[in-house]
């Protein structure tokens, strides 16, 4: 099963189970900045309470094989599933529960809807701006170059900076934004 | 004739300090046979290899260059429409997963693609715990 046949299904069954849903992770920061590989589909859910997750989490059992425990992230604790693809290629599916973090509550209600040919779906992503509101809050090595490729890409003079500043400012991670910046060259 | 790699290697460190730092990080003498044990950029060093002026030596330079290749990756994605960049991430996304599972094989040397998929399995389920590592915890937050 490919990445796209993969993601599709995903999205499907959240459609199925009438949960709300946004794709993050690689497809966002390719949709917005320079196409990269990756090896997961990660996808944040609407949901409140175990019920809708686990009813989606059912739903692909036939495709991923889930682990049954529930992670957290040591940054902003919000909670994960992770399943692996049970078709020949080990891709990941990685959901997310929305949570009550200010940002990723207005980072969901921003999202924007595409309709991908690949997926032969609609599939709901974030904006380029939360992208790299989010990458550099998250600051790993891969966040912060995923930045710096949706700013290069985008191109401050296109982006909505103030809102990025804004919650960059709240984060703290407004040197990181800065860096990312200066670090562009002149196109 | 053989070659002290180590005395060329002191005898270029003193004249080039920063270049033989960046790219030697590990020489051991096994033998009558010297052997670069780790070289930056992979390079695996003949002690016959002639001292070449790269651009490594020219730190202005290099940043041009760097910036320039980075400028050609920037400028090509922007001739793409979004769809046409998720499409592309799909495409690599599969082909590097074929270019993992042929090198399982081959490293494995076995010509059943099932093993194949197994060890590519494995090591996605050990880089996973890798990048994991610190990031996640199965541990509740504390109120």
């Amino acid at each position: 099963m490919s990445i796209e046949e993969l993601a599709a299904v995903v999205v499907a069954a959240c459609e199925a189970e009438g949960v709300e849903h946004m794709v993050t992770g690689a497809f966002a920061t390719s949709y917005y900045g320079i196409p990269r590989s990756t090896k997961d589909v990660d996808v944040v859910l609407s949901v409140s309470g175990g019920s809708a997750l686990s009813r989606v989490v059912a739903r692909l059992q036939v495709d991923v094989e889930f682990d049954p425990q529930i992670q957290f992230d040591t940054l902003t604790w919000g909670r994960r599933q992770v399943g692996v693809s049970k078709h020949t290629t080990p891709l990941k599916v990685e959901l997310f529960e929305l949570f009550d973090d200010p940002f990723v509550q207005e980072q969901f209600a921003r999202r924007r809807q595409l309709f991908s040919p690949s997926m032969k779906r609609i599939a709901w992503l974030p904006s380029p701006e939360d992208v790299i509101v989010q990458k550099l809050r998250w600051g790993r090595a891969k966040d912060l170059i995923d930045a710096h490729d949706v700013l290069a890409v985008q191109g401050p003079e296109t982006l909505d900076m103030a809102y990025i500043e804004g919650w960059c400012a709240r984060h703290g991670t407004t040197a990181r934004l800065q860096a990312a910046l200066d670090s562009i060259p002149p196109m | 004739m053989q070659h002290n790699v180590l005395s060329l290697l002191h005898d270029n460190h003193s004249q080039h300090p920063s270049r033989t730092q960046r790219r030697v990080d590990e020489v051991e003498q096994r033998n009558d046979r010297v052997v670069i044990v780790k070289a930056v950029c992979g390079l695996y060093l003949s002690p016959c290899l002639p001292t070449m002026p790269t651009i490594h030596d020219d730190p202005a330079a290099l940043k041009a260059l760097q910036d320039d290749i980075y400028r050609q990756k920037v400028l090509r994605a922007r001739g793409m429409t979004a769809l046409e960049r998720l499409a592309e991430a799909f495409e690599l996304t599969n082909s590097v997963f074929t270019r993992m599972h042929e090198g399982a094989m081959w490293q494995l040397g076995t010509t059943d693609p099932a093993k194949g998929w197994m060890e590519v399995r494995r090591r996605m389920d050990r880089l996973g715990k890798a990048n994991d590592h610190g990031i996640y915890t199965t541990e509740a937050p504390t109120a």
